[in-house]
């Protein structure tokens, strides 16, 4: 139990840099989650807070200690990998006890202590076996075990879900997460699966190439996506973007595409006075447009735009529909009931309370209505 | 199914019906191998099955020679210069096979480090095996040369010697001898071998096990050699059977001796069937440690299946 600071930790492989002056503090208890599509050097990172690579620059402290340069065993943490990493000639109990008798513990703590992991985990019946005698979702859990016999201060977990299939990840998903209360540890976890970060995460760090884009909670991530790519990689399907220009038209201020022109609500206007004739990138996530039926009664025809229905995907709770708006593509949701095909041209309302404007220049941030609300 | 398959047979004509049997018994897979059975029944099954006969046969050179049984066994058993040779070849193989391990071992591990110019070592340390066999024994022939040699030479200039040493005269530097070119070239293999075991080893294990706080020296001994036991028993299996049937180091270097000190089976077999003339004697001689080596086999074999396997 201690919290965990990163300062400026660069980590750098020949002309690579794996990661840039990343700084971030898990506090004590936290469920934090590095998340980031592939090759942004998220494993980099969690080896780095391991130990298990030397950092370039930069620093790391684990409660009030400086740990930067000991050695991975003098850290106290765990970590959980990707394929496990379980030692293959020894069984469940001797994978589970090899840290503690590294470390000195006696015969009775150490099987005192699997005893209990392995009740909590509910794999007291595997220990006697092999791990290739395991499936996935077991040898998942004996990782897990071998973590937690060794009460760390920190765990760290490297994509622990990714090798199982879709209904086991569900399912250790919410285990994981009940087992994070139960021990009351800070926890810090790599995933690319945004809904693992979503579901799990007290607080997550995206980063890309290395960089760190967003921290914070995961509504924030989701409401307030502070660029472009935190907007994209958020959610699923990804937020739209389009390019568009801010206008000014009797009195309102319109967003202007190829495709529609509609006004931003009226209480921002004064604030978005300043970007008046600016070119920007206009976001609005999938569940924000929806698409509708002529003579739909709770249209209001100033955030209704017609627009060319694309592609139609059926999805049971709702459908998913492809958009054409100019040269862009808008993915909207609708009614399953909704009876619309390829080609058909549909009313869409735009919820402009939930839209998003972003700078156009690189790296595309997010310009607030009220700066620094 | 079955039915269906009998009935459509029975109307097709021959050659479709020879397609349908070559799939069906998996013919094509025995036509594969059968160029390569025959030539081990000629080189291989059929000097061996010829090998039992004569042991068992008073043949010399030139004639036919007759059946005697276990004669020639006896008569080995009762030989002193045979009971030598049979300590000799165990003491050779013993140290040859256990300096080998522990060398290969350590070069595998050393190769497997992150080093400079890995490649280059990885390809120069093959040589010793790539070099023909004959040719370097006689290189080592010369440097073991007690007057001239570059052996003596250095070994006086450094210091540690007084006077020559005659390698290959002396009983107990002969057999130090003859050892040591043996491990010179047989280290490779060895060496290469086990590289590829440590390099399929995952490298995550060894995350874990720093992580789990094991040192150097205890993930070797807890992770690297468990894993590498499989692969290490098969390695010691091979070398224990062409090393304990080595030939040419001891034809090249000392011809058996000093006072046949060390005379392996092969040499000796050489000099009782062919040098002597005695084909039935030389045949037991090279026999001799088959049943032997096929027991050691077993019980190898038994272990390496029970042994460990990734994943
Ligand atoms: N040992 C290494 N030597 C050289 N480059 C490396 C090394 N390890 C990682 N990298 C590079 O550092 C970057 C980050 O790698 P890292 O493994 O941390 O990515 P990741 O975010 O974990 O990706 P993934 O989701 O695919 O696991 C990549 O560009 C990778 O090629
Ligand atoms: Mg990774």
């Amino acid at each position: 139990m201690a919290k965990l600071v990163v300062e400026n930790l660069t980590k750098r492989f020949g002309s690579v840099t794996a990661v840039d002056r990343l700084s971030f503090t898990a506090e004590d208890r936290e469920f934090l989650v590095l998340i980031g599509p592939s090759g942004c050097g998220k494993s980099t990172t969690l080896n780095l807070i391991a130990g298990l690579e030397e950092a370039s620059a930069g620093r790391i402290s684990i409660g009030d200690r400086q740990v930067t340069h000991l050695h991975p065993k003098d850290r106290d943490i765990a970590m959980v990998f990707q394929n496990y990493a379980l030692y293959p000639h020894m069984d469940v109990y001797a994978n589970m006890a090899f840290g503690l008798s590294m470390r000195g513990y006696s015969k009775a703590e150490i099987g005192r202590r699997i005893q209990e992991a392995a009740e909590i985990l509910g794999i007291k019946n595997l220990l006697q076996r092999k791990p290739r005698a395991l499936s996935g979702g077991q040898r998942q859990r004996v990782a897990v075990g071998r973590a937690i016999v060794r009460k760390p201060a920190v765990f760290l977990f490297d994509e622990p879900l990714s090798n199982l299939d879709a209904k086991l990840r569900v399912q250790m998903r919410a285990e994981l997460s009940k087992l994070h209360q139960r021990l009351n540890t800070t926890i810090v976890y790599v995933t690319h699966d945004q809904i693992e970060a979503m579901t799990m995460a007290t607080r997550i760090v995206l980063l890309k190439d290395g960089i760190c884009q967003q921290i914070g909670r995961p509504l924030e991530l989701y409401t307030r996506p502070v660029n472009t790519f935190t907007a994209g990689f958020i959610g699923t399907p990804p937020m739209n973007l389009v390019p568009a220009r801010i206008q000014a038209e009797n009195g309102k201020m319109m967003v202007a595409t190829d495709g529609f022109r509609l006004p931003i609500p009226a209480r921002w206007r004064q604030a978005y006075e300043r970007l008046k004739s600016k070119e920007v990138i206009f976001g609005i996530r999938p569940e924000h447009l929806r698409g509708t039926r002529e003579g739909d009664i709770a249209v209001d025809a100033a955030t209704v735009t017609r627009l060319e229905v694309d592609l139609v995907e059926m999805l049971g709770s709702h459908v998913q529909l492809t958009l054409t708006c100019g040269p862009e593509r808008l993915i909207a949701l609708a009614d399953p009931a909704l009876p619309v095909k390829a080609g058909d041209r549909i009313p869409v309302v735009f919820n402009m309370d939930s839209m998003h404007l972003f700078e156009k220049r690189e790296p595309q941030r997010r310009i607030d209505a009220a700066p620094a609300a | 199914m079955n039915i269906c398959s009998t009935s459509s047979t029975a109307s097709m004509g021959i050659l479709p019906r020879i397609k349908t049997a070559w799939h069906r018994h998996n013919v094509s897979g025995y036509a594969f191998i059968l160029p390569a059975l025959l030539v081990i029944l000629c080189l291989v099954a059929y000097p061996f099955v010829m090998a039992i006969y004569l042991s068992m046969s008073d043949a010399w050179v030139g004639t036919e020679g007759k059946f005697v049984g276990f004669r020639n066994y006896i008569d080995l058993v009762q030989n002193d210069i045979f009971r030598q040779t049979l300590q000799n070849s165990l003491v050779f193989t013993f140290f040859a096979v256990t300096v080998k391990t522990i060398l290969g071992m350590a070069l595998a591990l050393l190769l497997n480090a992150r080093i400079r110019f890995q490649r280059i070592f990885r390809g120069a340390i093959l040589l010793p095996w790539v070099i023909p066999n004959t040719m370097s024994t006689l290189g080592w022939l010369w440097m073991f040369d007690p007057l001239f040699s570059v052996l003596n030479w250095v070994l006086k200039h450094a210091g540690l010697i007084q006077t020559n040493v005659s390698w290959l005269s002396n009983p107990y530097w002969a057999m130090v001898s003859i050892v040591t070119v043996n491990v010179w070239r047989g280290l490779p293999f060895f060496a290469i071998t086990l590289l590829a075991g440590l390099v399929s080893i995952p490298p995550e294990l060894y995350k874990a096990a720093h992580i789990d706080g094991a040192g150097a020296v205890r993930c070797f001994f807890r992770i690297t050699l468990p894993l590498l036991k499989p692969l290490l028993l098969i390695v010691i299996l091979f070398s224990t059977i062409s090393t304990i049937s080595d030939f040419n180091i001891v034809y090249i270097l000392t011809r058996g001796g000093p006072m046949n000190l060390t005379h392996l089976l092969a040499t000796l077999s050489f000099q009782m069937g062919l040098s002597g003339g005695r084909l039935g004697l030389g045949a037991a001689v090279s026999l001799f440690m088959f049943p032997v080596l096929c027991v050691v086999v077993y019980f190898q074999l038994k272990t390496i299946r029970g042994g460990a396997t990734y994943d």
